[in-house]
């Protein structure tokens, strides 16, 4: 019996001279909030794309439930919903035309699909922009419609890449007690973010990436040891602040 | 300011020489190269009565390459309005500016070799005119370089609807096809390229634009100094006007495009296959650079067959139809790469590759193969003969069926690498790739695929073989099942295998 959602050893790839993922190790338990956190360029998109079969690693193995991404790339697709940042999708088509093409390409039942679009829709506030196509979504019904499309196969794990981006503050508690509901419905969370206080709110594991690396995991209070994240994420990264002397000349 | 601009262009040029774009880059080189050799050979090799002649021709075709290149996707900006929008510039200095860092690049550099022959003509016909060589050529190449810009702008504003996306291919269409075939209507109407250009076009030629440097040039040599003062202000003024014109229309940037999708009625596709047939044709529908596209190759086809009619040649009609087939494998064989990035949703979907190829071979078919049919009835008819008839019956089928296979194989393949849709700038003059080059690729490999069909066609005819030229109909048939099956199929295992692969070419 398997209980890791998703299990990463040795996840190694190399861009030119940058090695953007250097033998990343990570383990998510099934039923876990897992955040992972880095400063920008620390290769969690990288680490990300590997894991769910976006981007072929040059070394190291990448599960999903037990089930190898790279070997057996469709039983492993069928168990995550994934939501990438910054990517295209299927532009031309309104929010609810993408989300039926996807629920049919996924070979779901066009009843079902059509019952769930409607759901997803309602629920994300997106069900007003029935003929705007998705090239005219602003940036946060961008996120949420991407949302609903790693929501739509009913996943057991979601792999989500920065999700609350640029989300309003009332998209993004939906999002949150959506999130919240599916864990405590047994499934697994992974996401990325900038913002420590909402992975110190949401996660109850994290990982922190610097250059490539795993620098730290565990549970969050553990790797918080009665700070904020905020400061341990810091003295782990080694990032320095702008002291009093810089910048002299800026509103002087 | 247009000091700093060119030595950002020249880094941004140095920095982008790599993987897709340095092949385009090197093409573009080795193309343009090319074209400045013909002229530099035409100009040299031609007797001291027909170098002014070809000197005209020459030009007048960097002229027209320099409009419609850009729009085809040959160059690539590289620095753009939308990079400098919080920069305190003046509408004035910025269009200096950008015309400065687009000096800097492959274009000028070929388009000034080429243009050297100016100069070649000047020391033929009086060592004094030399100077006055130099300066129009640099004048010329300011002014060519100054007018691309315009047209990009100006596309990018008269763009904005599903309408004018395909009203905006009959110019072009009319007159990339002129370029490639005017050649056609002067031949006929001159008799071959033995003579020297009749003096009633070299006239014409002589009044547009790219005939001035000539112009200025003969008269320098024959000691007519007003006119050449007179025609090097011509240059000067008409930079300085599209220098103006560009400046205005920098100064308002377009507002992007709204295209409104259908209201919904209940879309519910009974298959994954049919799922991606309908977000196919819906894409068809309201992508602005697919549309564009598509009236393109019809416009260039009917062009193309309406041409011979000024020398009384009504062969070409009955093969509107494949010809038309054969220029919107060109010109949508770039189907993956226009989606851009969107493909990981296809490849995030367990097994929907074979549905994502056969969906979009189905979809094309279902546009292409109607208005291909139609085209080839109609053609027929008004030809009035049967003597094309089994060329065009015999043809149409392996284009249709091999194009419908290659589309996806080139498309899956030949990644180019074009913005993603919903990362594009203002402007959709700016944004294409190095799409050129796939239709080339397209229209020479189809040839080949098709090469069966068309030896029984061309043996037939040539000894008189009726059997033999109806033959090449069964054998298209088969021949069209079996490239659009198979191929197809090679598409999908290679996306199945190296869909990744692809994903990071095209983001």
């Amino acid at each position: 019996m398997t209980t890791n959602a998703l299990r990463l050893t040795g996840l190694t790839k190399r861009f030119g001279d940058k090695l953007a993922a250097d033998a990343v190790d990570l383990t998510v338990p099934a039923g876990s909030f897992f955040g992972l956190v880095g400063p920008n360029g620390a290769g969690k998109t990288t680490a990300l794309s590997m894991a769910v079969g976006l981007l072929r690693p040059d070394a190291g193995r990448a599960e999903i439930f037990g089930t190898d991404v790279w070997r057996e790339p469709t039983a492993a697709k069928r168990l995550v919903g994934v939501l990438p940042d910054g990517m295209a999708m299927t532009e031309r088509l309104t929010g609810r035309e993408m989300l039926t093409y996807l629920g049919r390409l996924h070979g779901m039942p066009a009843d079902v699909v059509a019952a769930r679009v409607d759901e997803l829709l309602t629920v994300l506030d997106l069900d007003d922009a029935d003929r705007t196509l998705i090239l005219g979504y602003s940036a946060g019904m961008r996120k949420k419609i991407a949302l609903a499309s790693a929501l739509l196969g009913a996943p057991r794990l979601l792999v989500l890449d920065e999700p609350f981006e640029a989300v309003d503050p009332v998209s993004a508690l939906t999002i949150r007690s959506i999130l919240r509901r599916f864990v405590a419905g047994g499934g697994s969370v992974v996401l990325s973010s900038h913002v420590m206080p909402l992975v110190e709110q949401l996660c109850d594991t994290v990982a922190v990436m610097n250059a490539g690396r795993v620098v730290a995991a565990g549970p969050t209070d553990e790797v918080r040891g009665g700070r904020s994240l905020d400061e341990v994420f810091i003295e782990l990264v080694g990032a320095r602040t702008a002291g009093e002397e810089e910048l002299a000349w800026l509103a002087s | 300011m247009v000091g700093v601009l060119i030595a950002m262009k020249w880094r941004i040029l140095r920095h982008s020489f790599t993987g897709t774009k340095a092949t385009t880059t090197t093409t573009g080189l080795v193309g343009g190269l090319a074209a400045a050799g013909c002229t530099l050979w035409l100009t040299i090799a031609a007797g001291p009565d027909r170098a002014g002649g070809a000197l005209l021709l020459t030009m007048a075709s960097w002229l027209l390459g320099w409009i419609v290149g850009p729009m085809m996707g040959g160059t690539d900006p590289g620095l753009r309005r939308e990079h400098l929008r919080h920069v305190p510039l003046t509408d004035r200095q910025l269009a200096v500016g950008l015309l400065g860092a687009a000096l800097v690049g492959v274009g000028p550099a070929v388009t000034l070799v080429g243009g050297t022959s100016l100069i070649w003509y000047a020391l033929r016909l009086d060592p004094a005119a030399v100077p006055v060589a130099l300066l129009v050529l640099v004048l010329f190449v300011l002014l060519l370089v100054a007018l691309a810009n315009v047209v990009v702008s100006l596309v990018g504003r008269v763009i904005n609807g599903r309408l004018s996306a395909a009203l905006m291919a009959i110019p072009w269409g009319v007159l990339v096809c002129l370029g490639a075939q005017g050649w056609v209507v002067i031949a006929a109407i001159t008799g071959g390229p033995e003579t020297a250009l009749p003096p009633f076009i070299a006239d014409k030629l002589r009044l547009a634009p790219s005939g001035w440097p000539v112009v200025a040039i003969e008269a320098a040599a024959r000691g007519d100094w007003l006119l050449v003062a007179a025609v090097v202000a011509g240059l000067a003024a008409s930079i300085a006007a599209a220098l103006g014109a560009w400046a205005l229309l920098l100064r308002r940037p377009v507002s992007p495009t709204v295209i409104r999708g259908a209201r919904w009625r209940g879309w519910r596709p009974p298959t994954a296959l049919a799922a991606v047939v309908g977000k196919e044709l819906r894409t068809w529908g309201r992508d602005l650079v697919r549309i564009h596209f598509l009236a393109f190759a019809l416009v260039y086809v009917l062009t193309y067959v309406l041409l011979p009619l000024l020398i009384n040649v009504t062969d070409y009609l009955p093969m509107s139809g494949v010809f038309f087939t054969v220029f919107a494998v060109g010109c949508c064989a770039h189907l993956h790469s226009s989606d851009g990035t969107a493909l990981w949703q296809t490849l995030l979907t367990p097994g929907a590759e074979r549905a994502d190829v056969r969906g979009r071979q189905r979809a094309w078919l279902l546009l292409v193969a109607p208005a291909a049919i139609v085209l080839t009835l109609a053609g027929a008819i008004w030809h009035g003969a049967w003597d094309m008839v089994p060329w065009a019956v015999g043809l149409l089928p392996v284009v249709l069926g091999g194009g419908a296979g290659l589309l996806v194989l080139v498309s899956v393949f030949v990644p180019v690498r074009i913005v993603d849709p919903h990362k594009r700038g203002s402007n959709p003059g700016s944004d294409g790739g190095g799409l050129s080059g796939i239709v080339w690729l397209s229209l020479l490999s189809l040839t080949v695929l098709a090469s069966p069909a068309l030896a029984l066609l061309i043996t037939g005819t040539v000894r008189d073989d009726e059997l033999l030229r109806w033959l090449a109909t069964p054998v298209s048939l088969v021949l069209g099942v079996v490239l659009a099956w198979g191929l197809g199929r090679l598409a999908i295992t290679r996306l199945t295998t190296r869909g990744p692969e692809l994903l990071a070419k095209l983001g």
